[in-house]
């Protein structure tokens, strides 16, 4: 299968999870949104570093990188999240007015 | 016969019918278990692109971390995690219109750039050049990213405690 192949089920990924972002208002399916995109960017690194003149490894590298990056974000994420449910008993993204220490 | 074709579609139509349910399931604990077959259905094509230790990372950190984490989330959250997704109608043809335009903008893209083709070889297992590489090549983000896990756990400890411990 071609690089174009992977390419298209990343770009697909990538709009479900904009489109995800953008129609929830629960702050945990949005956190849902943000994984499918970055999903969809690892998918396409390592897709090319098997299709295309980069070095071989470079691409699986950065995609090591990308988890790294969206493990740490879903857990500062959760925290806040459930700060906010402690606050407002309820986690819809709409409904948060206030940014208070 | 060889089934890497086979494979690769069908891991290729998981991702993409599991993430479009993680999209638009009206229930919010199923988007969740939907997208632990997006996350398994990207483990498997990453296999059938070589990369088998980006594979296994994928499966122990995005399932076994980051989906149990989200799950916990939503069943700490939520008083019905079973309940109705509640999404204005006019925001969701908002979303489904963008979303449309994006896809067609992304796959014309994708389709009539000329990317420099040339099938790269792989070693036999990666884990070896990867282990290396973060040892040598990458051995300056791989650090920064330590401190960065840190702080994020320390961040997150803090900011999960209750208000008056504080």
């Amino acid at each position: 299968m071609s690089l174009h192949f992977y390419l298209a089920i990343g770009a697909i990924l990538f709009v479900l999870g904009i489109v995800t972002m953008i129609t929830r208002r629960n702050a945990v399916a949005l956190l849902m949104g943000v994984e499918l995109v970055l999903n969809s960017a690892n998918l396409n690194f390592v897709a090319f570093s098997r299709f295309t003149q980069a070095k071989a490894l470079d691409g699986q590298a950065a995609a090591i990188f990308v988890i790294i990056l969206a493990a740490c974000e879903a857990v500062v994420a959760m925290a806040i999240v459930l700060n906010l449910y402690r606050q407002q008993r309820g986690i819809d993204v709409d409904a948060v007015r206030e940014l208070q220490g | 016969m060889d089934s890497k074709p086979v494979l690769e579609v069908l891991f290729g139509l998981l991702t993409v019918a599991s993430a479009a349910w993680v999209a638009f399931s009206p229930k919010l604990l199923h988007a969740g278990f939907s997208l632990l077959f997006t996350f398994f259905g990207v483990a498997g094509l990453y296999v059938t692109l070589g990369a088998d230790f980006l594979a296994v990372t994928q499966v122990l950190v995005y399932i076994g971390g980051i989906l149990v984490l989200l799950l916990f989330g939503i069943l700490l959250t939520t008083s019905m995690p079973s309940a109705e997704l509640s999404s204005k109608p006019a925001r969701r043809a908002q979303g489904l219109i963008l979303g449309a335009l994006l896809l067609g903008l992304l796959l014309l893209a994708v389709f009539r750039a000329g990317w420099p083709l040339s099938l790269n070889e792989l070693p036999e297992t990666t884990a070896r050049g990867l282990g290396l590489g973060f040892m040598t090549t990458w051995i300056l983000p791989f650090e920064v990213v330590s401190i960065l896990l840190l702080a994020a756990m320390l961040g997150a400890l803090h900011l999960a405690r209750r208000e008056g411990e504080r």
